[in-house]
């Protein structure tokens, strides 16, 4: 039986080689959740890198521990052990206040819904984490609007979230997750709630941006998702259970699975 | 945090306020809700609360000095004071003195007026305004006594004294203005006509009124017909000389700091008011009373000057104002606001537990989310605060009718400080952030992940709350008795009051720690319950904060009308005092200095025939208060009557004054059997001495103090007004007094003792008496306590609801302690001013219900939604929410009710176990009301106020 992703992987046109600049790096990490009988092992001794410009896939079953590695790796969760480092920095002890400063800075976080604040405009959902990071208002606005251009929803800027799409809605939140300084977008089965054809413009926004530059770490079931992925993570039982990659890309087997 | 942080929480936070419109709506409510209590009850307090001084100083209208001239109408006195009146300055006084002099039976003795001269024409400068007048004390009908003014109305003096309010000055000879309570009290309005005894038909042409005081029954007449008035039943006819406002009074109250006795007698026969800038921080000095010493042989030679602060001058002591139920409710305001507040913030905020996850994962900190819920606190306090003000004090006016129903006062507007506003918006405030600091704290901590997923984790309760709510009952009680102890010694001090508010707010606070583990305890037997009864209280377990601080805040709402309502019900219970003879019921009609002085009607004697059973009616005839004079050099054989230090009651003036005030009444055949006199009683009678009975305000007895004087003469002086033109002096000597050691605590009020005299002695000494002037019936058995209250409803109906009607059970003469009861000052008897209370607190407690229970239903709307999917009935939705506020109520009242009766206990338990102290009278009807009816009826009102559910969707629409 031959492995889909594989041959999807084999097939993508999209010409890309990644940098070796790691924008995340996890190291040996390890979630436990739950005590005594109900105590689950979500991860289990993962490695992953993710270079800028590289846009990875993590695959599995639900309960595999997809959304589990996504929220530690925008330490939205704290790993039961390993290490994790975001542009350098390593998330693991940090307190919340630094999480957060960290967040507001260096990642981004894209989900299937639940994106977007009702009550602020396009715009202002884009530039609140400027905002909250001090950055002027004329000046958080500017780069709001800039990132809503290069989404092309620059006509949208005043929009509230509910006249808006669901492909519009989902664009605002790539553009704000990678608004001003951040290189890293987490992505949480971003178009699980969206059509065909509009899963399809979003994958190749987040495609676009990691050709800019943006490293992506795409939580997805959807085969036809992974396809845009420079590299597929199939997760089973918190453990890394398989690696594809673009045939495009250069591979170093020695780094196989991080 | 960054300017431009702060900038983005607030601009979300107003967002938010302003995306649900509802839920904020409904938060601001919360919060207007006591806020509004607490600016009505501050405003209510300062708008009724007349100081003595103030109704004093209303009295005298605009002037400076007043002065009164008593019992002496037409006399010689009089002429004289009103032959220069026009030029009166107070050297004039002199010959006022000697007039007074003349016109005395058998004054011999004094200083002389060229003695004290020179004192007078140097303390008081020659006013330059003088204008007099005239009232008197008649009866227009049955409880409607009257004082009768000849004022001039255009007169600026007058301003104050009677100010007419609508229609036309009396001018013509059968013409009359009525205050409002007058008007009540005989039927009549602006263009009727009066039918008044012995004078024919007045027509009202106006309508008069005391400012601030609405139960004043006073009305206004033209000179002439002043003049011609028979006024039968004239209690007091006295001249009033009003000086001012152009005096120099600062001269005058310099002068009267010194005034001497001597000073005193130089004004005799006057009572002097005067109105003072007297520049210390407590201005009211309570009145200066000067007796003269001499010994003129004559009762009423005295001088009365009383000394009042400004009218617009800073008026009150603090320490003066906050009685025990200002203390208590002080307190409850700051849990009520705390507790509601909490209550809204802790549904609202879990509701966005979502939203506050997503601002996570955008990367708002801790600070910045517990930042967001505060800020739109702020804005939900603020807008709070600004909602319940106003509400307040609009409420306040609209309703400013029944408040002076209530409180006796005529209100036209209403009286409030900054203070008074600025405290309860200052505590919304604060008491919205403080309410709020814990949810956003709450949900500021909550795992990113967990809020996104829209739960936030329960935690189990400390085992520490019960017992610490139990700690914190027993010290917060111990500090209210400490309180209420130091304030029963003296005025309160700040740190003393202190006390109280934190005792009283820790008994509340700590029944709050309660209503936690108690809706746990319930939550535990929930199993046993059906449908939809197990899910309002498994709900509740589970969101023990949220159900926890509505049931809290709903218990302060019901503690306070439970301290309230036993505090009224108490009150009936002392008046009518266990341990009284319950035979006698008295029925008649009181002034405010005391006096019966009227027949019952018939026709309310016949209502209480319907009401208890009768063994005798006895119509009493007794003088109204008298002055007794016991000097003269003839000094009894034993301990005088007045004087003696040891019965404080022998005499109702100071104590080493030998002037007292007594009623004189006939032992006749009918009130020797009514009241009970036995045979040591009828033997002095039948020798001729007279039986002196104490005291009380209608001073017929109390019990087995008894003296008995022998009647000669001369000696004591008996002089009773009379319309004549001299007085009435008659004389009886004091030659035994038997006197039983017994001495009684102090009583507040006029207390005036009795001396009954045979019919025979009445024959001999020619003392005037009305016919009758009070009805004692006697019940054929002895009445319960409910046979009092329904005596005293049917009375009170019968009288056509009318103020100032007294009545009370007597002990009679065989002994126990006088009691009595007053409607003085208000139409609403204490069972009516209860149930208002208990009623105001039910709708506060049910809008806290409502709006609690709104807010549990937009949170609660998915889960019903999907067992309304499920297939319950789509009424399972309003039957929760209804069962689910009852059974809050409920607890609340459970909580409640106690907490109420222990705070009653604690803030009157001031160590005075003596006198007329009752114990407490349970309110079971306001009881009933509150821990029955209004959790039934919240729970039905709220079953029917909301919609039924829907079913929940499958899929969430985008």
């Amino acid at each position: 039986m031959t492995d889909p992703i594989a041959d999807l992987v084999a097939t993508s046109e999209t010409s890309h080689r990644p940098s070796t600049d790691i924008v995340l790096s996890m190291r040996r990490i390890s979630l436990t959740l739950g005590a005594g009988a109900r105590r689950v092992d979500a991860l289990i001794d993962i490695d992953l890198d993710v270079a800028a410009g590289e846009l990875v896939a993590v695959t599995g079953r639900s309960g595999s521990g997809k959304s589990s590695l996504l929220n530690v790796a925008g330490g939205l969760s704290a790993p039961t052990g390993g290490s994790v480092t975001v542009d350098g920095v390593g998330l693991v002890g940090m307190s919340q206040r630094a999480l957060a400063a960290m967040r507001r800075r260096s990642v981004g976080v894209v989900f299937q819904d639940l994106n977007l604040l009702p009550t602020l405009t396009a715009a202002e959902n884009v530039a609140l984490p400027l905002e909250l990071d001090g950055v002027r208002l004329r000046e958080a606005r500017r780069q709001a609007v800039a990132a809503l251009e290069a989404v092309e929803l620059g006509s949208m800027i005043d929009s509230h979230p509910d006249e808006l799409s669901g492909g519009e809605r989902q664009r605002v939140a790539i553009a704000r997750g990678l608004a001003g300084p951040r290189r890293l977008l987490l992505a949480d089965e971003p178009t699980g709630s969206l059509d065909e054809v509009t899963s399809e413009g979003v994958m190749r926004l987040l495609r676009e941006r990691c050709d800019t530059g943006s490293a992506v770490l795409l939580v997805t079931h959807d085969p036809s998702q992974a396809a845009w992925a420079d590299r597929v993570i199939r997760l089973r039982d918190g453990r890394i259970d398989g690696v594809s990659i673009r045939a495009d890309v250069p591979v170093d087997l020695s780094e196989l699975g991080r | 945090m960054s300017v431009p942080a702060l900038r983005a929480l607030v601009r979300i936070a107003l967002r938010s306020m302003w995306r649900a419109p509802l839920r904020s709506l409904l938060v601001v409510v919360l919060i207007a809700i006591p806020v509004a209590a607490g600016t009505a009850a501050a405003v209510i307090q300062r708008t009724t609360d007349q100081p003595a001084e103030h109704l004093e100083i209303a009295r005298l209208g605009s002037a400076d000095l007043a002065v009164d001239v008593g019992m002496i109408l037409d006399t010689d006195v009089a002429q004289a004071l009103d032959a220069e009146a026009t030029q009166l300055g107070f050297g004039a006084y002199q010959n006022l003195r000697e007039s007074t002099a003349r016109a005395v039976e058998g004054n011999q003795a004094g200083p002389t007026p060229t003695e004290l001269a020179s004192v007078v024409d140097d303390a008081l400068a020659a006013p330059s305004i003088w204008s007099t007048h005239r009232h008197a004390g008649v009866r227009l009908c049955f409880a409607c006594r009257a004082e009768i003014y000849d004022l001039d109305l255009s007169d600026p003096l007058t301003s104050g004294i009677a100010d007419l309010r609508s229609g036309r000055a009396p001018i013509a000879n059968d013409e009359i203005a009525l205050s409002p309570a007058l008007s009540d009290s005989s039927g009549v309005r602006i263009g009727d006509l009066l039918d008044v005894p012995e004078v024919g038909l007045l027509k009202v042409v106006g309508e008069v009124v005391r400012p601030g005081t609405r139960d004043a029954q006073i009305a206004v007449v033209a000179p002439t017909l002043f003049d011609s008035l028979p006024l039968p039943f004239a209690t007091s006819v006295t001249l009033f000389g009003a000086i001012g406002p152009e005096s120099e009074w600062p001269n005058l109250a310099r002068r009267l700091d010194a005034v001497t006795a001597e000073w005193a007698q130089v004004t005799q026969l006057a009572r002097m008011h005067s109105v003072m800038a007297r520049g210390e921080p407590i201005v009211f000095r309570g009145g200066i009373s000067v007796f003269g010493s001499g010994r003129q042989g004559f009762s009423s030679e005295f001088v009365f000057a009383e000394m009042y602060p400004q009218q617009n001058a800073p008026t009150i002591d603090p320490a003066r104002r906050p009685a025990q139920l200002s203390t208590l409710v002080a307190a409850a305001l700051v849990m009520e606001v705390a507790l509601v507040a909490a209550a809204a913030f802790a549904v609202g905020t879990r509701r966005r537990v979502v939203e506050f996850g997503q601002m996570a994962t955008a990367g708002a900190g801790p600070t910045q989310i517990r930042v967001l819920v505060l800020a739109e606190a702020l804005a939900l306090g603020s807008l709070g605060v600004i909602s319940g003000v106003g509400v307040a004090l609009g409420g306040v006016w609209l309703a400013r009718d029944l408040l002076g129903s209530a409180t006796g006062q005529f209100i036209d507007h209403l009286v409030f400080s900054p203070i008074d506003v600025v405290g309860p918006v200052l505590l919304g405030l604060a008491g919205s952030i403080a309410a709020a600091w814990f949810p956003a704290r709450t949900v500021s901590r909550v795992p990113v992940t967990t809020a996104l997923a829209g739960r936030v984790p329960s935690r189990k309760q400390p085992r520490w709350v019960a017992p610490l709510g139990l700690v914190a009952v027993g010290g917060g009680l111990l500090l209210v008795v400490a309180f209420a102890r130091a304030q029963y010694q003296a005025a309160p001090s700040q740190l003393e009051l202190l006390v109280g508010v934190f005792g009283a707010v820790a008994v509340l606070a700590g029944t709050a720690l309660l209503s936690g583990p108690l809706i746990g305890l319930m939550g535990r037997g929930a199993g046993r319950l059906r449908s939809v009864a197990r899910l309002a209280v498994r709900d509740s377990d589970r969101q023990r904060a949220r159900a926890g601080t509505a049931v809290a805040a709903m218990m302060v709402t019901i503690a306070i009308p439970t301290a309230s309502a036993t505090a009224l019900s108490s009150t009936d219970g002392a008046n009518w005092g266990d341990g009284v003879d319950p035979h006698y019921v008295v029925l008649g009609h009181t002034s405010p200095s005391g006096p019966v002085d009227a027949a019952v009607p018939a026709s309310i004697v016949g209502t209480l025939r319907e009401t208890i059973d009768i063994a005798d009616v006895a119509a009493i005839r007794a003088a109204p208060s008298s002055y007794l004079h016991t000097g003269n050099g003839a000094a009894p054989a034993e301990t005088p009557v007045a004087g003696d230090a040891s019965t404080e009651y022998l005499c109702s003036a100071p104590a080493d004054s030998d002037q007292c005030f007594w009623r004189v009444g006939v032992a006749d055949e009918a009130a020797v059997r009514a009241l009970g006199f036995g045979p040591a009683d009828l033997s002095a009678l039948a020798s001729g001495k007279v039986v002196v009975t104490l005291p009380g305000d209608m001073g017929f007895n109390t019990g087995g103090l008894r003296h008995y004087l022998s009647v000669t003469s001369p000696g004591i002086g008996i002089a009773v007004a009379n319309r004549g033109s001299t007085n009435i002096t008659r004389w009886i000597d004091g030659l035994e007094i038997v006197h039983s050691g017994q001495s009684a605590r102090a009583k507040a009020g006029p207390a005036l003792p009795f001396f009954w005299i045979s019919p025979e002695t009445h024959s001999a000494t020619g003392v005037p008496l009305p016919p009758i002037s009070a009805t004692v019936i006697v019940a054929a058995r002895e009445l319960s306590k409910s046979d009092r209250r329904s005596v005293d409803s049917a009375v009170w109906a019968a009288s056509g609801g009318t103020s100032r009607l007294a009545f009370g059970p007597l002990a009679g003469l065989s002994g126990g302690i006088y009691a009595e009861m007053h409607r003085s000052g208000s139409s609403m008897s204490n069972s009516d001013k209860s149930l208002l209370v208990v009623l105001a607190a039910s709708v506060i407690a049910a809008l806290i219900a409502i709006v609690v229970a709104a807010l549990s239903a937009v949170e609660l709307d998915r889960d019903l939604g999907v067992m309304v999917a499920a297939g319950a009935p789509p009424s399972l939705r309003r039957r929760f929410l209804g069962v689910q506020s009852a059974y809050h109520v409920g607890l609340a009242a459970v909580l409640g009710i106690p907490v109420g009766l222990l705070l009653y206990w604690a803030i009157t338990n001031d160590g005075n176990s003596s006198g007329y102290d009752a114990s407490p009278t349970l309110p079971w009807v306001s009881m009933g009301l509150l821990g029955i009816v209004l959790p039934l009826a919240v729970g039905m009102v709220i079953a029917a106020m909301f919609r039924s559910g829907r079913p929940v969707q499958t899929r969430r629409m985008t």
